[in-house]
């Protein structure tokens, strides 16, 4: 029966014309992103080392397949949250505001299940927009520019990871990045399951979640008890995949963290779902 | 008769003693042993101690070919020294280029050196060079070259098995640079913290440990 679900939840997902906004936004800024690297990528590292270069000659920093993919991967995974929470948001709180979730209600399957096939397409969405982001960026920008060693750029540090290690630090990073955009997904879905229209929900998570960023770019004292209680300071973990020795604990730390906060918004979520009178 | 002969080859020998202590024909042998290597090839292994820079080792190979024909081939992004580190032979060749002082001996590592600086009569890019020469076999241990673009780099030279031609096993330079530092936005490292007890400007360090050297005789 859940499988009959989550594939009903899909089907409603495909036929929603504002599934594709993600997937369109994510092609066309990739392919932005490519164009311009591809024309002026040269310049932009210049610029970015240029006070390195005042004192050595470096070599061999020609732009490659795995330093475009990266860099898009770092500036799209700001933005992805967002597209998530357009979907997840509406998830719930849509087909309240539109009548159907009562229709659906009356047929003979639990509410868990209802919840449960919600969330796991709402995931399987989530997972849709990785791996298409994976294919494009970091796929399509190694065989458009070959691949090679990548430059991860950092506020104080360069690390620069060999090409020959850039696959396994991918795939890790993507799979870190899928879990951080499940607990933005798990938390938009909570949203959706409080409210009775599209908007609050997915307004409401987008401002938090550009919230919880800004407080986490500022070096603020007052903002550092605080930081490591956000879930958006442990969505960005797939970066630490980049650093020139992982530090492993650190990451296992926050990739527990995500999944708890993911079961608190999932379960917070069941709970308000089961205990809510939708007949009104 | 015999007395005369023995007072003349003991003047001669006591000459050509004093014209070997002179720092410029020191630097001169220096430049004059180096000039027997027409060309040479070797593998290499550089390290890169920079700090803002974290990255692992390469492997490569480096070449050389009179008069000052220099290459190091590596696979991936390397820090590199912007000076040639045999370009400094060359300098020292041409005795007429430059004044030598000699400032007395110091020790690097096991050897005595003699520390000779060198100050171009034309105004160069090159500000001053100083120069650590092992007495009696005129191989440098240590170099100091600063020079208007690039500050100073000091450069350590360490041999080994090519013990019979003037080429280091390792080189170790040392090279000013300022602090890499980008706007937090920029680099969209969020979560990051800044460390406020960095210093503005440090030294950052290149190791070259060459092995498998082929020479050719020039």
């Amino acid at each position: 029966m859940l499988l009959r679900l989550v594939a009903a939840e899909c089907y409603k997902l495909v036929k929603r014309p504002r599934s594709y906004i993600g997937l369109a936004a994510i092609t066309v800024i990739i392919m932005v992103i490519q164009m311009a690297l591809y024309a002026d990528g040269k310049r932009y590292w210049d610029f970015l080392t240029q006070s390195l270069s005042r004192s050595f000659e470096i070599t061999g920093l020609d732009f490659n397949g795995n330093m475009v993919g990266f860099i898009i991967l770092q500036t799209l995974i700001i933005q992805m949250p967002l597209l998530v929470a357009l979907i997840s948001g509406d998830i719930i709180s849509g087909e309240v505001q539109t009548g159907t979730l009562r229709m659906m209600l009356t047929r003979p399957v639990s509410r868990s299940q209802i919840i449960a096939a919600k969330f796991i397409a709402s995931e399987l969405y989530v997972l849709l927009l990785i791996v298409w982001m994976g294919i494009l960026a970091w796929l399509g920008s190694v065989w458009m520019f070959g691949s090679g060693d990548i430059v991860v750029l950092k506020s104080e540090e360069l690390v620069i990871i060999r090409n020959a290690e850039t696959t396994m630090r991918f795939l890790q990073a993507f799979f870190a990045a899928f879990l951080g955009l499940s607990v933005i997904n798990g938390f938009a879905f909570l949203l959706s399951a409080f409210s009775e229209n599209s908007i609050t929900p997915i307004v409401a998570g987008m401002s938090t979640i550009m919230l919880f960023t800004i407080i986490g770019t500022f070096d603020l004292p007052i903002f550092d008890a605080i930081k490591p209680w956000l879930f958006t300071t442990h969505t960005v973990i797939w970066r630490n995949f980049f650093d020139s020795v992982p530090d492993w604990n650190f990451i296992a730390q926050s990739l527990w963290v995500l999944l708890i906060y993911m079961a608190f918004f999932y379960f917070v979520a069941l709970w308000r779902f089961k205990t809510k009178d939708f007949t009104l | 008769m015999k007395i005369i002969r023995l007072i003349t080859l003991f003047l001669g020998f006591n000459m050509s003693v004093a014209i070997a202590q002179t720092p410029s024909t020191q630097l001169y042998q220096v430049a004059k042993e180096f000039g027997k290597i027409a060309s040479f090839n070797a593998n290499v292994k550089v390290q890169f101690l920079i700090p803002s820079v974290q990255m692992s080792d390469l492997t490569g190979t480096m070449s050389y070919a009179k008069p000052n024909k220099y290459n190091i081939h590596l696979t991936g992004i390397a820090f590199l020294p912007k000076q040639n580190p045999f370009e400094i032979y060359r300098l020292l060749a041409d005795t007429t280029q430059y004044t030598a002082i000699a400032q007395g001996n110091q020790n690097i590592g096991n050897h005595v050196c003699q520390l000779i600086t060198v100050l171009p009569f034309k105004q160069t890019d090159l500000m001053l060079a100083k120069f650590w020469v092992e007495t009696g076999t005129h191989m440098v241990h240590k170099t100091e070259v600063t020079t208007r673009e690039q500050g100073t780099v000091e450069t350590l030279y360490t041999y080994g098995a090519k013990v019979n031609w003037p080429l280091p096993d390792r080189l170790n330079v040392s090279v000013d640079m300022s602090r890499f530092q980008v706007p937090k936005m920029v680099s969209a490292d969020i979560n990051s913290v800044r460390k406020q007890s960095l210093p503005k400007s440090a030294k950052g360090k290149i190791i070259f440990n060459m092995s498998n050297y082929k020479i050719k005789r020039g």
